[in-house]
């Protein structure tokens, strides 16, 4: 079976996701102006990483290393970025020696869970959705 | 019978991927609490458990500690304390912040020599800084008394102009001002222009106004702003920080932690024990704080404490309660 993704649906797909990390941005009022325009920066970036997430994720089923199903596509690769998020920036979060109680440990790992895991999840379902509808077109 | 070369379909090696990085990702974030939560050094004594910190309210017999705003109020930028000798009044000043809401909104904050909050004063936003000295409110264009005794009537300066009198004015002066020319006059303005500096003399209860371009260059280093109390707490003796328990590293290098330090502060013949969150060093031999402040003017029952943009009086307590 022929899986084609067409350009424009991947450029929408990362139009959308770079949407969602805009109103990430702005969520975080403690970034301050010129750290929410630093991360605004990064938007084109953003949206050139979705597009090829969305082809990655096609080639990958097409080369039969991924099965073409929603949780693949949803959690392999929520699980792999959040996995690559959270060890590139946990020592912002949790110092390398403490003494949290385990409540205090989980609040501070709630907190990378909010800046990062929740848009995460949001442009990895919004991924795995455009490429579970594309095929009924 | 024939051995599959390929016994898991593709699905199910999807599934093992799955649950590998689900745990891989689960493992890396209980890391820290299972193999990295631990300082070495002995456990804290059991009686430093129930040491309360500041903004839950320190007692003792004679005197107590608690919040001199309400915690709503408190979050604005709040000036160090200024001091008058005369009425025995200390007034604390909202500084206009540049990210706060209400931008240019300054306020002064009355308190007695109890500690007791008596009178505010709110100028509406006015971008100019108002300044303090010695019982006087000092705006750019006129001053009041209400520091002293809460007369809000304004008083426009005794205009000089000759910029050469400086020194004749100075020997005369009980208390001498020093705006630059940025904080007095709007931007633009020919006054704005030319650079005009004031300075302000009081002489026999009256200000005098001296105007003139690079006057501000005339006032002397000071290490806090006139009329501010110092900060006391580096050499003040009341205060002592007599236990600490490490909570988190903040830097290897420098030995850096962040905790919990257990601190007493002796007043006559009591001892108020208070927590409070703070920065410690530990290979200086002996552990610092940082982000507490102590304030204390001569002569009055009455000290402050500052941290973390809140105020906290050390108050008598029956002062507290014979006053409300």
């Amino acid at each position: 079976m022929k899986s084609v993704l067409s350009f424009k649906l991947a450029a929408l797909t990362g139009f959308l996701a770079t949407l969602i990390y805009i109103i990430a941005i702005f969520c975080h009022s403690d970034l301050g102006t010129y750290g929410g325009l630093f991360l605004l920066s990064f938007c084109p970036l953003v949206l050139a990483f979705v597009v090829l997430w969305c082809y990655v994720l096609v080639y990958l089923e097409q080369i039969k290393l991924l099965a073409p199903h929603f949780v693949f596509r949803f959690f392999i690769p929520l699980l792999l970025f959040s996995l690559i998020a959270w060890m590139g920036t946990r020592s912002i979060y949790i110092s390398t020696f403490q003494n949290y109680s385990l409540k205090m440990y989980l609040q501070k790992f709630g907190e990378f869970a909010v800046d990062f895991l929740l848009p995460l999840t949001l442009i990895a379902a919004l991924v795995s959705i455009v490429l579970t509808i594309r095929r009924n077109n | 019978m024939i051995i599959k070369q390929h016994p898991f379909t593709l699905s199910q090696k999807n599934w093992l991927l799955l649950f590998a990085l689900a745990a891989v990702f689960i493992i890396s974030i209980f890391y820290g609490y299972w193999f990295e939560n631990g300082i070495g050094g002995p456990p804290l004594s059991a009686k430093y458990a129930t040491i309360p910190a500041l903004d839950e309210g320190v007692h003792a017999e004679k005197y107590e500690i608690s919040p001199m705003f309400s915690r709503d109020f408190d979050v604005k930028d709040l000036s160090a304390p200024f001091y008058d000798e005369y009425s025995k009044t200390i007034i604390i000043m909202s500084t206009p912040g540049v990210m706060a809401d209400n931008r240019g909104v300054q306020g002064f904050y009355k308190i007695d020599s109890l500690g007791k909050l008596t009178d505010s004063l709110i100028f509406a936003p006015e971008y100019r800084p108002i300044h303090l000295l010695n019982g006087f409110i000092l705006h750019p264009d006129y001053y009041t008394t209400w520091w002293r005794n809460g007369d809000t009537t304004t008083h426009p300066y005794l205009k000089e102009t000759d910029a050469t009198k400086y020194q004749q004015l100075k020997a005369k002066a009980e208390a001498v001002y020093y705006l630059p020319y940025k904080d007095v006059w709007k931007y633009g303005t020919a006054e704005f222009k030319q650079e005009t500096d004031v300075v302000l003399f009081l002489i026999n209860r009256q200000w005098h106004a001296l105007y003139g371009p690079g006057l501000y260059q005339y006032k002397p280093a000071e290490k806090v702003r006139a009329g501010e109390l110092p900060d006391l707490l580096a050499d003040s003796t009341a205060i002592v920080l007599e236990a600490v328990k490490k909570e988190s590293l903040i830097d290897a290098k420098a030995d850096s932690w962040f905790g919990t330090g257990y601190l007493y502060f002796t007043l006559q013949q009591d001892t108020l024990r208070f927590k409070h969150e703070m920065v410690l060093e530990g290979n200086k031999g002996k552990e610092y704080w940082r982000n507490l402040h102590y304030y204390h003017a001569g002569g009055i029952p009455f000290a402050l404490l500052y941290s973390n943009d809140r105020y906290y009086g050390v108050r008598l307590k029956t002062s507290l309660n014979s006053n409300r």
